[in-house]
């Protein structure tokens, strides 16, 4: 049984998902973070943009591809990010492993679409770039 | 050629020159220009004044460089053209910008009770996040009324 369940987790694995509610209005909320939460989220976003290997657009938002390693910093990303952002979807998923990648998934609505581009958008044109080379 | 077919000749050749002269005169309309941007005000003292002396309502937006749905509401809400006309007719515009860390923001932030950006004031309506174009004109004209 217990192959079973590990064979099971390797093949897909998903890691966290936190869904949006739909009436909440798209806002940047200014009083959420702690002082070292905001750098923390800065330096997270910083690294992210780095580390992106790819993405791929979907009708309602972009996913967004990394090495299997960082799962564990995208996690402490959209733990911060939903705090902030709670109109967005957010999933995390881990490709079979090893070899697999991890990928942010970030999802809404139209408008909430717009906002993802407008506000990752230096994240959006890195991943698209490394995209197109690979 | 016959005098008949001379006639449906010009006939066509006038209706086709109709079509195209009635095609660019709605063109020209669509790309007449529309009232100007938002002429919006910085100073909050300014605006105040002018305000009264017009006995208009201030529409203020609080925005922030790093805020992604106030350059949303730019993009796609004020830039609209009845947005823009409503505004120039009724409202004193005034933007007042968060981006700096210091304490007359904080004062600021404090006395208007922003919480969450984009924030806008119309006259005594509060919108907290980020509306759609149509949405921002049906509360700029109940406000306005």
């Amino acid at each position: 049984m217990n192959q079973i369940l590990k064979l099971l987790s390797v093949f897909v694995a998903v890691v966290s998902i936190a869904r949006a509610d739909i009436t909440t209005p798209i806002a940047c909320n200014l009083a959420v973070f702690t002082k070292a939460e905001r750098a923390r989220h800065i330096e997270l976003i910083a690294m992210l943009k780095e580390r992106v290997a790819g993405m791929r657009e979907s009708t309602d938002g972009y996913s967004f591809r990394f090495e299997a390693e960082l799962v564990r910093a995208l996690a402490e990303w959209t733990t911060l990010e939903t705090k902030c952002c709670p109109f967005l979807d957010f999933e995390i998923e881990l490709e079979p492993q090893p070899g697999g990648a991890a990928w942010l998934h970030l999802r809404g609505n139209p408008e909430v679409k717009e906002f993802i581009s407008t506000d990752f958008e230096p994240l959006l044109k890195i991943a698209r770039a490394k995209s197109e080379a690979r | 050629m016959k005098p008949t077919l001379w006639k449906c000749v010009i006939g066509a050749l006038l209706a086709l020159l109709g079509l195209v002269l009635a095609g660019y005169a709605c063109s020209s309309e669509t790309a007449a220009p529309g009232p100007p941007p938002i002429q919006w005000f910085h100073d909050e003292g300014l605006a105040r004044a002018r305000a009264r002396a017009l006995s208009k309502p201030m529409l203020i937006d609080f925005r922030a460089a790093w805020c992604a749905a106030c350059t949303m509401l730019d993009r796609l809400t004020w830039t609209n053209r009845a947005v823009r006309a409503e505004v120039a007719a009724h409202y004193v515009p005034l933007e007042l910008d968060l981006t700096a860390e210091d304490e007359e923001v904080a004062a600021l932030m404090k006395r208007y009770a922003v919480t969450a950006l984009p924030t806008v004031i119309a006259g005594k309506t509060r919108i907290t996040g980020f509306i759609p174009a149509q949405q921002m004109l049906a509360v700029l004209q109940a406000r306005a009324e």
